[in-house]
């Protein structure tokens, strides 16, 4: 029993001696500051527009891969899906499963009237069963969005794992007429699902689908609103939204601004002067490699004159990172003179 | 077949049948009913299931913000924090002892939009102090109460809100709880159209909200607009105020178990109780038929000894009254033992011509044979025949005879009848004058026959027309009764 234990041990040791960990985060966030337009001097102050710049790139040294991914595609049978679009959904459906890796895990709920979980989730590479479960698809009945997405975000919880980014995407072409269906309620679902690490991404299929709705969900639930105006065209924003996901690299990216000594700021979309703070918090929302998220806000100061070196801004990004599901922070402290400024403070 | 035959057998067929099914009915519709409160009770636990499991949730809610709040700091960072990472809360206030606001703190402008919003939504709660109102109880007391723990309703347009709050030391911690990510949780916890139960059976389960609009249904049918629930469970409690489970079940899913019951269990036992009685009747006619048939072989073994008697009767009735003509003024002694012989071959005839008669009637051979005679000759003759037995009886004719006039009449059976008649009077009546009287009038003859005996009782009077009927069945009595 002994001689079991240490052995046991023994091996423990090596394999995390020969399988190191992978590292936490491999794509290296980067913020920039820059300015947008030249120095103002208003009545009793003085402001500088500028912009924060968010970029992810891939760090050198190693490429992570893109995140396991936890999906439900959330699939509208109701009786407007019949026919065409339906036929579409299938095949945008077996072209997203072969976009898969087999280690990523997939299900598939569909709603109409009642709500029907068709594929719980198992492994891509399980393709026969997706198949037989993309098959069975059927249209007819009314239309109970908000019990599919919780469905949807039920299964995704059972088997939501924190290496695993876990991900909704919702398929519709009509309005929701069973059960809440505003788009704030709807809206506030996402919001909480959204906390709950499931994101969101919508799919609204011909031109009768609630646009309003769709937009809201996806900005509410940090994933992305496409339209497919013909059932041909699903498959392309399908294989559109899983290539999204796999660029996935910072999910709600919350970036703070800390200003200086009688120093503040005001975001530009603000609508008057009383919104300056001495501290910015903007929710940024995901971050994709490659692809950069800008931020702009007014600095504004009633001194004359900043001391060169003296700190202008602090810029603080928290985030999750979608292979770990741990939260992570990166800081970056902006000094005066900016480069590229010429004209003093 | 004969009147009396059908109402033998209504009686002891058709109305036992009749109620047997009558009751077979009645005990197939207590079972339905029985069924049917069994089956409403089975989809009523189930819902009652479906409940508790509801309620488990809320408790389970429940108890992860009390975990949250208990201790929690007051730092608008880590609040902050909370409502930005927790999936159930969507924005928090804190309270004084005082009632004062603490939490987001508006005076410097550091509450987000967010909050903002929350607290303008909910100003009518934190700075009139409903909430302390309803802690510090009846009594006024400022205490705070650790236990008081609970929900809060409000509504901000048509949308129902609720506010957990939670005293937490000197503390007053109001939480906007996301009810409707509650409700995403309570239908992620409940079947679908493809995992539901067998105890379905066709229905439809349906979470109906305050409104009584379908939030959410399973089942694998189709929920029909028209249909009322079977059954149906409230959840009062909060956070889901006023909201109903409901069971649908098919119309035919509780006949189903009717009919079957029915097939089973009542169907055979009456199958079996009619088959028996009709068995059982099949029985008593063929053994009805049996006896008729021997009874009808007796009357006709009688009627052919009497017609094998008739012939050597009449032949003796003949040469006695010979006899007794030739021995008439000779001998008195042999007279007299003639006439004996003469009066009892005659009886002995008369007895022969009624077991005849009631034979022929017997196969519905009776016939009426009509013939020009006159009554009074006929009461004459039959009074002749009858003469020596009357006077031997003490009887004495009184006779009023007028029906003179010859009239259409069967003789035989007038003579026929009027002798039985006087055979009854000998019998019953003697040493009493008996009267007869006959009369023509508007072409109808009467004959009155009346004798001074006992009389027949009111209640017998119809029956003495019925073949054989005595009305006393002593031995000494009269022997020919007809």
């Amino acid at each position: 029993m002994h001689r079991f234990s240490i052995g046991k041990c023994a091996l423990f040791f090596l394999l995390a001696v020969w399988f190191p960990s992978a590292p936490a985060f491999a794509n290296q966030v980067e913020l920039s500051l820059k300015t947008l337009a030249p120095f103002r001097s208003l009545e009793k102050e003085q402001a500088l527009p500028l912009e924060i710049g968010i970029s992810l790139t891939q760090a050198e040294g190693g490429h992570p891969g893109p995140p396991r991914l936890n999906l439900c595609f959330l699939i509208d049978t109701s009786a407007s899906m019949e026919g065409a679009p339906l036929l579409g959904t299938k095949v945008a459906l077996r072209a997203a499963i072969a976009q898969l890796r087999p280690d990523d895990v997939v299900c598939i709920v569909s709603f109409s009237s009642m709500v029907a979980t068709i594929l719980p989730p198992v492994l891509v590479k399980e393709r026969v069963r997706i198949e037989q479960a993309i098959d069975t698809l059927t249209a007819g009945g009314g239309t109970a969005l908000f019990a599919g997405l919780a469905k949807g975000a039920e299964q995704l919880r059972r088997h939501a794992h924190e290496e695993r980014l876990s991900h909704l995407v919702l398929l519709s072409d009509s309005h929701a007429d069973i059960g809440p269906n505003s788009p704030a309620q709807l809206g506030r679902l996402s919001v909480s699902l959204r906390k709950s690490g499931i994101g969101i991404s919508t799919i609204g299929v011909g031109d009768s689908f609630n646009a309003e709705l769709m937009l809201e969900l996806a900005r509410t639930g940090g994933g992305r609103s496409y339209a497919a105006a013909t059932p041909e065209g699903i498959a392309s924003v399908i294989q559109s939204e899983v290539e999204a996901l796999f660029r996935t690299g910072a999910i709600d990216f919350e970036l703070t601004l800390n200003f200086g000594d009688s120093t503040f700021g005001s975001l530009v979309a603000a609508e008057s002067a009383a919104a300056a703070s001495s501290a910015l918090t903007v929710a940024v929302g995901t971050l994709q490699v490659g692809k950069a998220e800008k931020v702009g806000f007014l600095l504004r100061r009633d001194q004359k004159h900043f001391e060169p070196g003296g700190v202008l801004v602090e810029a603080i990004g928290t985030f999750r990172n979608p292979r770990t599901g741990r939260l992570e922070e990166v800081k970056t402290m902006f000094h005066y003179p900016l480069s590229g400024t010429t004209e003093p403070f | 077949m004969k009147p009396r035959l059908w109402f033998s057998f209504s009686l002891l067929v058709v109305l036992p049948i009749a109620a047997l099914c009558f009751l077979g009915v009645e005990l197939a519709q207590d079972e339905a009913t029985v069924l049917r409160t069994q089956y409403r009770n089975l989809f009523l636990e189930h819902l009652r299931t479906y409940k508790r499991g509801i309620e488990e949730l809320v408790r389970t809610r429940e108890s992860e913000l009390d975990a949250l709040l208990r201790g929690m700091p007051t730092e608008p960072e880590t609040l902050h924090a909370l409502t930005r990472e927790n999936g159930y809360i969507e924005a928090i206030f804190v309270l004084d002892e005082q009632g004062r606001l603490v939490y987001p703190d508006l005076k410097v402008g550091a509450a987000g939009e967010e909050e903002r919003r929350f607290l303008e939504r909910t100003a009518n709660i934190w700075s009139k102090r409903d909430i302390w109102f309803r802690l510090q109880g009846a009594d006024g007391q400022t205490e705070f109460d650790s236990k008081a723990a609970g929900w809060y309703k409000y509504y901000w347009g048509n949308e129902i809100r609720t506010l957990y709050f939670r005293p937490a030391g000197a503390l007053l911690f109001g939480v906007e709880f996301n009810r409707i990510r509650f409700l995403a949780d309570v239908i992620g916890q409940l079947p679908d159209q493809l995992t539901s139960d067998t105890v379905v059976d066709g229905g439809v389960v349906v979470l109906q909200d305050d409104n009584r609009d379908v939030i959410y249904q399973w089942g694998p049918a189709t929920l029909s607009p028209h249909l009322q629930p079977t059954v149906a469970v409230p959840l009062l409690n909060p956070p889901l105020y006023g909201w109903r489970l409901l069971y649908y079940a098919p119309p035919n899913v509780l006949e189903r178990p009717i009919s079957d019951s029915v097939l089973f269990s009542v169907v055979p036992g009456v199958a079996f109780l009619i088959l028996t009685l009709v068995l059982l009747a099949v029985y008593f006619y063929r053994e009805q038929n049996r006896e008729l048939r021997e009874a009808s072989q007796r009357v006709n073994f009688v009627n052919q000894v009497s017609h094998e008697l008739k012939t050597p009767l009449t032949n003796i009735r003949m040469y006695a009254e010979l006899l007794e003509d030739e021995l008439a003024d000779t001998d008195d002694r042999a007279e007299r033992y003639v006439g004996i012989i003469v009066s009892e071959s005659q009886r002995l005839s008369r007895l022969i011509a009624n077991i005849l008669s009631f034979a022929r009637h017997q196969r519905e051979q009776l016939s009426v044979r009509k013939a020009p005679a006159v009554v009074d000759d006929v009461v004459r003759q039959t009074l002749d025949q009858f003469a020596p037995s009357l006077a031997a009886a003490g009887v004495s004719p009184q006779l009023d005879l007028s029906a003179g006039a010859t009239v259409r009449v069967d003789a035989d059976a007038l003579g026929q009848m009027l002798g039985n008649l006087l055979s009854n009077v000998e019998k019953y009546a003697a040493g009493r004058p008996v009267d007869l009287m006959t009369r023509q009038a508007g072409g109808v003859t009467t004959l009155t026959v009346r004798d001074h005996g006992p009389g027949i009782p009111k209640a017998a009077r119809a029956k003495v027309f019925e073949p054989f009927h005595r009305l006393s069945n002593a031995l000494s009595d009269g022997v020919t009764g007809t």
